[in-house]
């Protein structure tokens, strides 16, 4: 039997991530828990970890404006209710990527890896009912705990 | 023991408790251990393990070393950054998590000024209460942080007149890295400490640099403060003195513990690089570092990047140890760096480990720390004049000259001289006190 697990990162910080939290919790990549990482960042993963690269589509200035909202919680807050709101925009980049979407909806377990990817875990889990945990921990701690029981 | 004819009866309320395997959960073990041992009866109060999945942590090995006859009470901790499960979550939660979190923090704050665990506490307090009513209670213990630990020993205090203790591992108004107080006089928590200071039977701190924050903080509570200081736990009083393998010439730093983000560990590695192009018997060796990246099991991107920027210099990133596998990390190790956050008010739970190995310890840390009182006297310690790269790398040379030159003798000295840290050597003073004072507390009844 196999778990098919998707990982959502929209940061790198989150991606990178991946890789000490298998270590961790003592997850091995395989054939029976497939796990797949879907983010924009070229990062480079844990073996056995498939990765599923968005294209990035912000480029420039706004680019540099966005980022430089996320380093306090007032930029991060504010730009929460503007186009520049990366939570949001990470979801319209997952869903204009047929192959990743197609993924995150028939994943049997969805993980948000960090604060801006949790929104479109949470609108695809609405959509697939499937379970979907924020954070890596708290995620593959699920994740071992459905695997156990099947 | 005292003279009552039950056993007396401790509520040691923990949130961290195992298999929890975050910071000051090993102290929470040995004193709910170590009163039991001696003769207590001892419930401990703390929460359900699904909360340290999606915090601190988990170490399943942590659950053997809970003594059969220490009672522990498992209940549910229900609050916002423990509830994960993403389909339970509202929609403005997920599309403004943060602003969410930011109403739910000003909610926990009226009900406890501790912006995560406020929430908790009409639930831990009707538990201790509870426990109270089924076999009554003559003392209780409540470990910090969390703060609200403390809660159910005032609730049990004002209700029943049960006595209780603060035991700080920390400090909840003094930033122990910084030194300054991170709250005003008026401020809710300083309200509530006082509150909770001025009828605590007796306030435990880590060290004595702690103490006397509070004690010109509470003056009239300073009678009242005791050190309780942390130590090493018994699986590590018997470490072998023998060297790791004699016929090696390829030296193995370690280090055990959580890389807080206080500690300058780029600094720590440009001084490692430099010791390594300067001392040829660092020219093969290795440095690895076992444990978190961080307080609550987040995974520090900057930590990680560092590591695989400085792979060819021998330094990896191993992982977590369980409590089950450390004596054997540990006989992995010629020699131990100590990295941990600036200021006085630092001592550390490891470095108590450290001096039990009797292995080198090279400490790279701020020369003013609290861990320098308890190391000093060590054989082979030393410590970096300053927290440059020259002055790290010089550290790391000296540190790999007494890891080739210590003999079996010389450890085993080092070990004599630190078995007074031992966990339970801590304890049994304050054990002793507590059962002169509660048999007075009986005889007056």
């Amino acid at each position: 039997m196999s778990l098919g697990v998707v990982v959502l990162a929209a940061s790198e910080g989150g991606a990178a991530a991946l890789g000490p939290a298998l270590k961790a919790n003592r997850v091995q990549a395989d054939e029976r828990i497939a796990v797949t990482l879907i983010t924009p960042h070229a990062v480079e993963q844990a073996h056995g970890v498939k990765v599923l690269r968005l294209p990035s589509t912000r480029r420039g200035a706004l680019a540099t404006v966005a980022r430089a909202m996320q380093n306090s919680m007032i930029g991060r807050n504010v730009a929460r209710f503007t186009p520049l709101d990366p939570n949001a925009r990470f979801y319209k980049e997952l869903k204009r990527h047929p192959d990743a979407y197609r993924t995150a909806l028939e994943a049997d377990m969805l993980i948000a890896a960090d604060r801006n990817s949790i929104l479109a875990a949470w609108r695809i889990a609405r959509r697939s009912r499937k379970p979907a945990q924020q954070g890596l921990n708290a995620g593959f701690a699920a994740v071992i705990r459905q695997f156990n029981r099947s | 023991m005292t003279s009552h004819e039950d056993p007396p009866h401790l509520l040691y309320v923990a949130w961290g408790f195992p298999p929890n395997r975050g910071g000051g959960v090993y102290r929470a073990l040995a004193t709910a251990n170590t009163f039991a041992e001696q003769g207590w009866k001892v419930t401990v109060l703390t929460v359900n393990p699904e909360a340290f999945e999606v915090t601190a942590g988990v170490d399943e090995s942590l659950l053997d070393h809970i003594r059969p006859d220490v009672d522990v009470v498992r209940i549910d901790y229900d609050v916002a950054s423990t509830q994960t499960d993403l389909t339970a979550w509202s929609w403005p939660r997920a599309r403004f998590t943060e602003l969410w979190m930011a109403q739910r923090v000003l909610r926990n704050m009226l009900a406890f000024p501790e912006p995560g665990s406020g929430s908790w506490r009409r639930t831990v307090e009707k538990a201790a209460l509870r426990i109270h009513e089924e076999t009554p209670v003559d003392l209780t213990i409540g470990t910090a942080n969390p703060y609200i630990d403390f809660a159910p020993g005032y609730a049990l205090h004002k209700a029943a007149g049960v006595p209780y203790i603060l035991d700080y591992r920390d400090a909840w108004q003094l930033n122990i890295l910084s030194g300054r107080r991170v709250t005003g006089p008026r401020s809710l928590v300083a309200r509530t400490e006082r509150k909770l200071m001025r009828s605590a039977h007796q306030v435990w701190f880590v060290n004595q640099p702690i103490l006397d924050w509070h004690a010109d903080l509470y003056p009239d509570v300073a009678g009242r403060m005791r050190v309780v200081m942390n130590g090493f736990d018994a699986e590590l009083a018997d470490f072998p003195a023998d060297r790791r393998d004699p016929d090696s010439t390829r030296l193995v730093f370690g280090y055990i513990g959580t890389l807080y983000s206080e500690v300058p560990f780029r600094t720590i590695l440009e001084g490692w690089r430099l010791a390594k192009t300067h001392a040829p018997e660092l020219a093969d060796a290795a440095f690895r570092v076992h444990g978190y990246l961080g307080h609550q099991g987040d995974y520090r991107p900057d930590a990680l990047a560092l590591f695989d920027e400085f792979a060819h210099t021998g330094a990896s990133y191993e992982g977590p140890v369980g409590k089950a596998t450390i004596a054997d990390t540990y006989a992995g190790f010629d020699a131990l760096v100590l990295m941990i956050g600036p200021g006085r008010h630092v001592t550390s739970g490891k470095v108590f480990e450290y001096m039990a190995t009797g292995l080198p310890i090279v400490s790279v840390h701020d020369a003013q720390s609290g861990a320098v009182s308890v190391l000093e006297g060590h054989a082979s310690w030393v410590l970096a004049s300053e927290m440059t790269e020259r002055a790290i790398a010089d550290a790391f040379i000296a540190g790999a000259r007494m890891a080739a030159a210590q003999t079996a003798a010389e450890r085993a000295a080092i070990q004599s001289w630190a078995a007074r840290y031992e966990r339970r050597n801590q304890l049994l003073p304050r054990i002793a006190e507590l059962e002169g004072q509660l048999n007075k507390r009986g005889e007056k009844r």
